[in-house]
C-alpha cells in the first residue's frame, strides 16, 4: 500500500465528500425539508355543493359512498352516478362524475392509483390509453382546453361484459395537466409554497356491443360540464393560494394541529 | 526475488489498497444513506419476502469468489468518473428528499452512489466486471409501493391469467380470474386465490433475479451467451412466477381454499426459489452444451503451457548482476 496509491486526489475528493455528507447531509436535507414545508388551501366550497344543473345532459341517480367520511384517503370528495336524459347519449348505461381533492399541511399531497392501474387490479381489461383535449367552455364566450387521459376498458369480462371509458385530468393549483407524473412533479416543486389538486374523473359504460364513441362523447360532456363549475365556485383562486403561501408556516402547523 | 514474484507481490499491494478504499469509501457511504441502509435492513426482517436483501453480502461475496482471479488481473486506479457518480447521487437523494418526491428517486440515488464508490476506489475496469453485483444490489431495493403497483399489477394480472389456463386443464373444475385473483367453482362454490399478491409476486421475482444473477455471471460468458441470456432473463423470471401460482392455488385448494393461510403462500415462495435455480442453470447448461458442440463459437480463451510457463527475462540490472 504506497503512499501514491491512497494519495490520489479523486480518492482523497471522494472520500471528503462522503465524510461532509455523512455528518451533514440527513440533517440539511430534514432542515430544507422543514422549510420546504408544503401549506393548505382549503377549498372553496364543498364539492358536494356542486350545481347538477350544470350537467344539464345527464340525470342524478345515486350518491355512490352516501354516508362515507373518507375515499381516496380525502374527506373532499364527490363520486356520483347520472344516466343520460338526451337522444345523443341514449346508448350509454351509465355514467358517474368523480372528483378528490387534497391538500395538506407539511409534505406534498399524495395523488392515489390511476385509473390504468386500479382497474386492472378488479379485472377490467385495458385496451388503449390515449391522451385527449376537453374543451371547456367558461360560459363567457371564454374558454380553454383541459388534458387529459381516455381508457378504453372491459369490465367484467366474463359475465356481461361491457366497454368503459375513463377520462381523467389533474388540477394543480388552477392548471390543469393530464399525466400524473406531471402533476406530481407540479405539485413537488419548491415554489410552489401552498398547493392543492383535484383529481376528476369519469367512467362512461356501453353494452359490449354497443357505440364506443358514444361513451366517449358522454364522458366529455360531463367533464365539460362539471369543470368549469368546479373552477368558478369550488376550486381555490391564486389569490387564494398566495394567501395560503404567505401565512406563517408556525401558523400554518398550529392550524394543522 | 524474480520478476514473477515481484509483479504478484505489486499486484496485491494494489488489490489491498484498492480493498481499502472500497471499504473506507463504502462505509462513508453507508453513514450518508444511513437512513435508506436502515429502511431496507428494517424491510427485509419485517417482511419474509425481502429477506433475500439479507443474503445478498455472501451472494456478492459468492460471485467474488468464482470471479476473483478475473479481479486481480485487472488494473484498479481511481477515476474521477467516480467523484462525478458519488455527487450525482448525493444531490439526486438530496432533491427527493427534501422535494418529497419520486420517493424510488433516493434508492436510485444510493445505487447510484454504489456505482461511484466502485469507480473512485478501483477505477472502470473493477466496475465492468462488479456491474453484476450492482445489480444484484439492485433487487434488494425496496421501491415504493405505489410506484411498484404501476408495473406489477398489469404483470401479474397475466401471470394469474396464464396460470389459471394451466390449472384449469389441471383440476378439471371451473378456474377463471378476476383481475389478479384466481378463482375456482367446486360443488357450486367459488373460492379464490392471490389476493392483493402482485407486491409478492414482484418480490419474489426480485429474490429470482437475484439468484438468476448469480447462476448465470459465476464464470466468464462469451457475448452471444450473454445477449441470450439478457433476452431471456425477464420471460424466465416470469414463467417461474406462474409456477410459483400454480404451485400456490394448488395447495391452497388442498389445504381448504382459504386465502390467509399462510402456508401456500410459503411453500410457492420456496418452490419459486427451487425453480429459479434448475430453470437458471438448465439454461446455462444448455448454452455451455451449445458452445461445446458447436464448436462454433469462441468460449474462453485458455492459457496455454507455453504462456503459463512463460517467465519474463530479466532486466538489464538484474542481468548485468
Amino acid at each position: 500500500m504506497t503512499g501514491r496509491s491512497f494519495g490520489n486526489k479523486w480518492f482523497i475528493g471522494g472520500a471528503v465528500v462522503l465524510a461532509l455528507a455523512a455528518v451533514f447531509m440527513q440533517s440539511a436535507a430534514e432542515a430544507t425539508s422543514r422549510a420546504l414545508r408544503k401549506r393548505s388551501i382549503p377549498i372553496r366550497r364543498h364539492l358536494r355543493d356542486l350545481d347538477i344543473g350544470a350537467l344539464s345532459d345527464f340525470r342524478f341517480i345515486e350518491d355512490m359512498n352516501a354516508g362515507t367520511d373518507v375515499v381516496a384517503g380525502t374527506e373532499e370528495f364527490i363520486e356520483w352516478r347520472f344516466s343520460p336524459t338526451v337522444k345523443q347519449f341514449a346508448g350509454v348505461e351509465t355514467i358517474s362524475l368523480q372528483a378528490y381533492y387534497y391538500s395538506t399541511e407539511g409534505r406534498p399531497p399524495i395523488i392515489p392509483h390511476t385509473p390504468e392501474v386500479c382497474y386492472r387490479l378488479l379485472g377490467d381489461h385495458v385496451s388503449s390509453i390515449n391522451a385527449t383535449t376537453i374543451d371547456v367552455d367558461l360560459g363567457d364566450g371564454s374558454g380553454f382546453g383541459v388534458p387529459a387521459k381516455s381508457l378504453r376498458l372491459t369490465q367484467n369480462p366474463k359475465n356481461e361484459p361491457r366497454d368503459c371509458c375513463v377520462l381523467y385530468t389533474f388540477c394543480v393549483n388552477g392548471e390543469f395537466l393530464g399525466d400524473r407524473e406531471l402533476a406530481r412533479l407540479k405539485i413537488a416543486m419548491p415554489w410552489n409554497r401552498a398547493v392543492y389538486f383535484v383529481k376528476i374523473e369519469t367512467v362512461a359504460s356501453v353494452p359490449s356491443n354497443g357505440d364506443f364513441q358514444m361513451a366517449f362523447e358522454a364522458a366529455r360532456n360531463i367533464l365539460a360540464g362539471a369543470i368549469p363549475e368546479m373552477v368558478a365556485k369550488h376550486l381555490p383562486k391564486s389569490a387564494d393560494i398566495e394567501a395560503a403561501a404567505a401565512r406563517d408556516v408556525s401558523e400554518s402547523a398550529r392550524a394543522q394541529e | 526475488m524474480n520478476t514473477i514474484e515481484t509483479d504478484r507481490a505489486g499486484e496485491d499491494k494494489a488489490i489491498r489498497a484498492a480493498l481499502f478504499r472500497f471499504v473506507l469509501l463504502i462505509a462513508l457511504l453507508i453513514l450518508a444513506f444511513r437512513r435508506d441502509v436502515i429502511s431496507i435492513l428494517m424491510t427485509a426482517c419485517e417482511f419474509s419476502d425481502w429477506s433475500h436483501a439479507l443474503v445478498l453480502p455472501i451472494v456478492v461475496l459468492a460471485y467474488l469468489r468464482f470471479r476473483g482471479s478475473e479481479l486481480r488481473e485487472l488494473e484498479m486506479s481511481p477515476s474521477a468518473w467516480g467523484l462525478l457518480l458519488v455527487l450525482g447521487g448525493l444531490f439526486v437523494w438530496f432533491a427527493a428528499m427534501t422535494l418529497g418526491l419520486f420517493a424510488y428517486l433516493r434508492v436510485l440515488a444510493f445505487w447510484t452512489a454504489i456505482g461511484g464508490v466502485v469507480l473512485l476506489a478501483a477505477g472502470r475496469s473493477v466496475l465492468r466486471l462488479c456491474i453484476p453485483p450492482l445489480l444484484m444490489v439492485a433487487t434488494c431495493l425496496p421501491l415504493e409501493e405505489r410506484s411498484m403497483d404501476r408495473f406489477t399489477i398489469p404483470i401479474q394480472v397475466i401471470s394469474v391469467r396464464t396460470a389459471a389456463t394451466v390449472v384449469d386443464r389441471l383440476v378439471g373444475d371451473e378456474v377463471w380470474t378476476d383481475g389478479g385473483e384466481m378463482l375456482r367453482r367446486t360443488a357450486g362454490e367459488n373460492s379464490r386465490v392471490g389476493r392483493g399478491e402482485h407486491r409478492f409476486g414482484f418480490r419474489m421475482s426480485q429474490a429470482g433475479a437475484l439468484i438468476g444473477l448469480l447462476v448465470v455471471f459465476s464464470r466468464k460468458r462469451p457475448v452471444w451467451q450473454l445477449v441470450i441470456l439478457a433476452i431471456s432473463f425477464g420471460p424466465l423470471l416470469f414463467c417461474v412466477n406462474v409456477a410459483r401460482i400454480i404451485v400456490w392455488s394448488m395447495s391452497a385448494w388442498s389445504r381448504g381454499n382459504s386465502v390467509v393461510d399462510v402456508v401456500p403462500q410459503n411453500l410457492s415462495a420456496g418452490a419459486s426459489i427451487l425453480m429459479t435455480f434448475l430453470v437458471f442453470g438448465i439454461v446455462v447448461w444448455l448454452l455451455d452444451k451449445v458452445s461445446c458442440l458447436g464448436g462454433l463459437f469462441y468460449v474462453e480463451e485458455e492459457e496455454t503451457d507455453d504462456e503459463a510457463n512463460y517467465e519474463k527475462p530479466p532486466s538489464h540490472t538484474e542481468a548485468s548482476r
